[in-house]
C-alpha cells in the first residue's frame, strides 16, 4: 500500500474543502453573521492539508486497492472536518450530531437532526447545501478536475467514486471528463436557480434549493421543506429537475455533441421514465379520494415520486398519512434510486435491469439447459463478470440494511421507525416513515444509531465496497 | 492531437502510454475485452471494444475528429484496412504496421491510394537500429530522414581526432566523403558553421549524409582504438537477420550467420549470396568458438528466444572484445539486462514505438503543408526541416548564388530517392525534397530561408 501517495491525495482533498469553506464564510460576512467558526475550520483544514502533503511519495505506484482506500478515507476525513463549523458555531453543539448532518450532506442523503432549520444562520445553511452539491458529483472527481492527480491511475479513483455498475469516460482524458461532468452539473444548477427565482422564490432560498436538488440531497432552508413555498410552479420546477438530476450525466453530453441515437436507445433511461410514470399514475389514482381532486393528487404524487425515486427527499406533503399502497410504492422507489452516473443514490435502475435479465435467463436456462443466452443493456452485451458483481452488490445492499436494522432496533422504536430510516439512509433518500418521516427528524435516535446510519449513508453513496474493504484484514497486510 | 490506436498489444499499449504522456488525447481500439480492461485501468485514455477495421467501431471511437490513426494490430491486412477506412472518414494522417515484405513493397507502391503517411516494418526497423549501432559505435545519436535515405549523425570529437583543427572546407578535399557538417555545438552554443570554421576537440558535431557515405566517413576519421566493425557474427536467421545482413553486406562488412534449421539456412543463403551461412546450434559454446566468436568485431544474438539471446550475449561478452547486441521481446527485465554487461539490447516493439513517437513529434511540429518533417536537434536549439519543393521561387539557381539568411544551411537534397549533399553549383529542382538545418525558429516554408 502506497500510504504516502494516498496521503498526498487526501491532503489535496482537505485543501479543497478548506477552499470550499470560504464560500459560506463570505456569505456569513455578507449577512453580518458571526463567521469565526468558518475561519477556525479553514485554519484546521489548512494545517491538516499541509501535514498530509508533507511526506513526499517514494513511488507513484497506485493500484485499484489504493484507489478504493483513497476514496473511502477522503469521504471520511471530509465529513470529520465538515462537521466542525456546526460545532464551533454552536448551532449543532454535539459533534456526533454534527457529523451525522455532514455525512448526510456529502452523501446527498438529506437526513437531518436539526429541530428548527429556520433558526440556523445563512452561512451554515449554505454550507449544509454546498456539501450536498459537492458530494453529488463526487469529491475526488472535483479534485481531479482542479488539480490533476497522477494521470495514469486516476481511473481507479473515478471508478471507486462514481455510482453505477460500469464507469465509462466521455473523452480520452479523465480530467476533461471530470470537467465536462462538472460543467453540465453546474449549468443545470444555475438554470434551476434562475427558474426558482422566476417562480418568486428569493435568491437565497433559490440557491439553497438548487444546490440541494442538484445533488439530489434534499436539505431545505425551511422546516416544512418545499411545502413552505406552497406553489405549484415551484413544485413542478423542482420535481422536473429532480428527475433530470437522476439521469445519467453522460446522456447530456451525448445530447450536446448531437449523438441523439445514444440517448433514445438508452435502456436505463426508458426503464427509469417508465417506473416514474407507473408510480405517479397509480399513486395519483390511489390518492384521488384522499385529496378530493385528481389534479391535486397528481401534483403531490408527481412531486413525491420524483423526489423519492431520485433519492432527493424534498417534501411537499406528509406522505406518512397517505394510503398504504402509496406509501409502499414510495418505499420501494427508495430501493431503486435513479440512473447510474447521476447524483442519485439507491441500487440504480441499470442494476435492476441487469438483475432482472440475469434472473430471467437463469430461469430459461433451467428449462432448457442447452440454450445460450446473453444479457444486453442498450444493445451492448453485459459480461458475466458484471452480472456477477451486480448480483453481489444487490445482495450486499440487502445484507447491509438487515444488519444495520438489527443495531438500530436497540433504540426500541416501533418497527416502521426502525426499518425504514435504515433504507432511507443506505439509499441516500433522507426522509423515511414514522419518527424520521416527512415531518419528523432523526434527532431522537441514539448516538450508536446515528453512527451506524452515518456509516450506512457513506456505504450507500460509495456503493458499499470502498468502505467495506477498509474492514478487510487482507487489505492492510503486506503483500507477502 | 486526437490520436486513435487500433490494437492494444505490446506496441499499441506502449504507444498509448507514451503519447498520452505527451499530452495527446488517445483512443484505443481492441477486440479483446481483457486488453481493454487493462488499458482503461492503467492509462488515462479512452478505450473502445471492437474490430478496429470496422467503420462502425471507428466512428464510435471518434475517428472523424482524429488527427492521426495508428494501426498496430497483429495482422497486416487488418492494419491496411484500418487505414483505408480511417482515410475515408477523413483522418489526415495514418500509420500502419506492415511486417510482411510482400506487402511492404506494395504499401510503398500504393502509398497514395491507401493514404498512408507512414508504414513501419518492425523487423526492418530493428535491423536498421542494430546496423546503426554497428556503423557508429561512437555516435551519440542518429536521426533518419526521408525513410532512411539520409541521416544525421551526432558525435563528439575526441581528443587527438584527425578532425581537430580542420576547417569545414578542408574536409571534403581530404576525405572525398559526401557528407556535410551541419551543426557544431561548442560551449552549449549551436552554430551553423561556414567554410572557414575550424573544429576543436570536444565539439559536438552533427553530420548529414546518406547511410553509406556516413559509415565511410566515420571509418575514415575514426581513431585506431575504436576500430570500425568489419566482421559480424549473427546467431539466428529470422526476419530481422535477413534485413540486417543485407544492410551490413551493402556497407561492405563481412557477415556470418549461424542457424540451426537447415531449411532456414538455405532460404537465407538464397536471399543473401555474399553472407556465410553455417548450419549449427548457436547456443553451443564450442560451435560459436569454432565459427570465430573470438575474432568477431560484433556479435548479434537474434534467435527467437529471449533466454537464448541473453545467454549467448553474456557468453560472447566474456570471450570476444567486440560489440555485443541481443534482441529481446520483453522489456520488463531491462534493469537486470543492464547489469549483464551486454552492450546493447534491442526490442522490436520498443523500436517500433520509438519510430512512431518520433514521427508523431515531427508531425506535431510541422507548421505548413509543404513541410514534411521537423526534428529538433541539440536540445531544441537547432531545427532540421524537410521540405517538399513545389513550384517555389529560386529554382534552378546554383546554391552559392542563393540569398540564404544567416543561420540557415541547405544540408541535403533528396532526388528520386537518393541523397545528394549539395555543393555550391548544385541547384534545387521542382519535386525535390530539401533538408534545411537552421538555428532560426521562424522557418515555416521553404521561401522563409531566403533573404527578403
Amino acid at each position: 500500500m502506497n500510504y504516502r501517495m494516498i496521503s498526498q491525495v487526501l491532503g489535496r482533498v482537505v485543501a479543497l474543502e478548506g477552499m470550499l469553506l470560504l464560500i459560506p464564510m463570505f456569505v456569513a460576512i455578507g449577512y453580518g453573521e458571526p463567521f469565526f467558526h468558518f475561519v477556525k475550520t479553514i485554519l484546521i483544514a489548512t494545517v491538516l492539508a499541509l501535514v498530509l502533503m508533507q511526506p513526499k511519495p517514494r513511488t507513484r505506484d497506485f493500484f485499484a486497492k489504493e484507489g478504493f482506500v483513497t476514496v473511502a478515507f477522503s469521504w471520511i476525513i471530509m465529513s470529520l472536518i465538515g462537521a466542525l463549523p456546526y460545532v464551533f458555531s454552536g448551532e449543532i453543539p454535539n459533534y456526533i450530531d454534527a457529523l451525522f448532518e455532514t455525512v448526510s450532506g456529502f452523501t446527498t442523503t438529506g437526513a437531518s437532526i436539526v429541530p428548527s432549520v429556520e433558526a440556523m444562520t445563512h452561512g451554515i445553511l449554505l454550507w449544509r447545501c454546498l456539501t450536498i452539491w459537492v458530494g453529488g458529483m463526487g469529491v475526488l472527481v472535483f479534485v481531479m478536475f482542479v488539480v490533476p492527480l497522477s494521470e495514469e491511475h486516476s481511473m481507479h479513483i473515478m471508478r471507486a467514486e462514481m455510482p453505477g455498475p460500469t464507469v465509462g469516460k466521455l473523452v480520452p482524458r479523465i480530467r476533461k471528463t471530470a470537467m465536462i461532468l462538472y460543467v453540465i452539473y453546474a449549468a443545470l444548477t444555475v438554470i434551476l436557480t434562475i427558474l426558482l427565482r422566476l417562480c418568486g422564490v428569493n435568491w437565497f432560498d433559490a440557491v439553497i434549493h438548487a444546490l440541494s436538488t442538484a445533488g439530489t440531497g434534499g436539505f431545505s432552508s425551511h422546516g416544512t421543506s418545499v411545502a413552505y413555498f406552497d406553489s405549484a410552479a415551484v413544485d413542478a420546477v423542482i420535481a422536473v429537475f429532480c428527475l433530470l438530476f437522476g439521469v445519467n450525466f453522460n446522456l447530456y453530453f451525448f445530447l450536446l455533441i448531437r449523438r441523439f441515437r445514444d440517448v433514445f436507445t438508452n435502456d436505463e433511461l426508458r426503464y427509469y421514465l417508465g417506473i416514474v410514470a407507473f408510480a405517479i399514475l397509480t399513486i395519483t389514482l390511489n390518492l384521488r379520494s384522499y385529496y378530493g381532486s385528481a389534479l391535486t393528487a397528481f401534483r403531490y404524487a408527481g412531486f413525491q415520486v420524483a423526489s423519492i425515486m431520485t433519492t432527493t427527499g424534498h417534501v411537499t406533503a406528509d406522505f406518512d398519512l397517505w394510503p398504504t399502497y402509496s406509501k409502499i410504492v414510495l418505499f420501494l422507489l427508495m430501493f431503486i434510486g435513479g440512473c447510474a452516473g447521476s447524483t442519485s443514490g439507491g441500487i440504480k435502475v441499470s442494476r435492476l435491469i441487469i438483475m432482472g435479465k440475469t434472473i430471467r435467463n437463469d430461469i430459461i436456462h433451467q428449462i432448457n439447459p442447452r440454450e445460450v443466452h446473453t444479457v444486453r443493456l442498450s444493445g451492448s452485451v453485459v459480461t458475466r463478470e458484471v452480472q456477477h458483481t451486480t448480483l453481489v452488490f444487490v445482495a450486499l445492499y440487502m445484507l447491509l440494511i438487515f444488519i444495520s436494522t438489527l443495531i438500530v432496533s436497540l433504540d426500541n422504536k416501533d418497527f416502521i421507525s426502525t426499518f425504514t430510516p435504515v433504507v432511507a439512509c443506505v439509499s441516500n433518500v433522507g426522509p423515511a416513515f414514522g419518527i424520521a418521516g416527512a415531518t419528523g427528524s432523526y434527532a431522537s435516535y441514539s448516538y450508536l444509531s446515528k453512527l451506524v446510519l452515518s456509516a450506512d449513508m457513506l456505504m450507500g453513496r460509495l456503493e458499499i465496497l470502498p468502505i467495506l474493504m477498509l474492514c478487510a484484514p487482507s487489505l492492510w497486510k503486506r503483500s507477502f | 492531437m486526437n490520436i486513435v490506436i487500433a490494437g492494444a498489444g505490446k506496441v499499441g499499449y506502449s504507444l498509448a502510454r507514451q503519447l498520452s504522456k505527451e499530452n495527446h488525447d488517445v483512443t484505443v481500439i481492441d477486440c479483446k475485452p481483457e486488453r481493454i480492461e487493462y488499458v482503461t485501468s492503467n492509462l488515462d485514455v479512452f478505450a473502445v471494444l471492437g474490430n478496429g477495421a470496422s467503420f462502425e467501431i471507428q466512428k464510435s471511437a471518434g475517428v472523424e475528429n482524429a488527427h492521426l490513426l495508428i494501426a498496430a494490430t497483429s495482422m497486416d491486412e487488418v492494419n491496411i484496412l484500418c487505414c483505408i477506412v480511417a482515410k475515408k472518414l477523413g483522418v489526415p494522417h495514418t500509420i500502419a504496421r506492415v511486417r510482411n515484405p510482400d506487402y511492404t513493397k506494395q504499401v510503398l507502391f500504393l502509398r497514395d491510394e491507401l493514404g498512408l503517411s507512414m508504414s513501419i516494418n518492425p523487423e526492418q526497423a530493428t535491423a536498421e537500429e542494430i546496423s546503426r549501432v554497428l556503423r557508429f559505435p561512437s555516435a551519440t545519436k542518429v536521426e533518419p530522414f526521408a525513410k532512411g535515405a539520409a541521416e544525421m549523425v551526432e558525435l563528439r570529437i575526441p581528443d587527438g581526432s584527425p578532425l581537430c583543427g580542420m576547417t569545414i572546407s578542408d574536409i571534403h578535399p581530404k576525405y572525398k566523403a559526401k557528407v556535410l557538417i551541419s551543426v557544431v555545438e561548442r560551449n552549449g552554443r549551436a552554430i551553423i558553421p561556414g567554410g572557414d570554421f575550424a573544429l576543436k576537440a570536444g565539439d559536438r558535431i552533427s553530420i548529414v549524409g546518406s547511410p553509406r557515405e556516413q559509415s565511410r566517413f566515420s571509418q575514415l576519421v575514426s581513431m585506431k582504438k575504436d576500430k570500425a566493425v568489419r566482421n559480424v557474427l549473427i546467431i539466428g536467421a529470422g526476419k530481422v537477420t535477413v534485413y540486417l545482413a543485407r544492410q551490413l553486406l551493402d556497407m561492405g562488412m563481412r557477415v556470418k550467420i549461424i542457424e540451426q534449421d537447415r531449411e532456414k539456412c538455405l532460404q537465407i543463403k538464397n536471399h543473401l549470396e555474399k553472407a556465410t551461412v553455417v548450419c549449427g546450434d548457436g547456443t553451443k559454446p564450442d560451435i560459436l568458438m569454432e565459427e570465430g566468436l573470438s575474432q568477431a568485431d560484433a556479435v548479434v544474438a537474434l534467435t527467437g528466444m529471449d533466454e537464448s539471446n541473453i545467454i549467448i550475449a553474456v557468453y560472447a561478452k566474456t570471450v570476444s572484445g567486440g560489440v555485443v547486441i541481443a534482441k529481446v521481446n520483453e522489456s520488463h527485465f531491462d534493469p537486470v539486462l543492464e547489469k549483464t554487461g551486454i552492450d546493447v539490447t534491442v526490442q522490436t516493439a520498443g523500436v517500433t514505438v520509438q519510430r512512431i513517437v518520433h514521427y508523431v513529434r515531427a508531425m506535431e511540429n510541422t507548421k505548413s503543408s509543404t513541410m514534411e518533417t521537423l526534428y529538433l536537434l541539440n536540445d531544441g536549439k537547432v531545427e532540421a526541416i524537410q521540405f517538399k519543393v513545389n513550384g517555389d521561387s529560386h529554382l534552378g539557381v546554383p546554391i552559392k548564388d542563393l540569398p540564404l539568411r544567416p543561420g540557415v544551411q541547405i544540408s541535403a537534397i533528396l532526388r528520386e530517392g537518393k541523397c545528394l549533399i549539395p555543393g555550391g553549383n548544385d541547384q534545387i529542382r521542382n519535386r525535390d525534397d530539401v533538408i534545411v538545418v537552421t538555428t532560426l525558429h521562424d522557418i515555416g516554408q521553404l521561401s522563409d530561408i531566403f533573404e527578403r
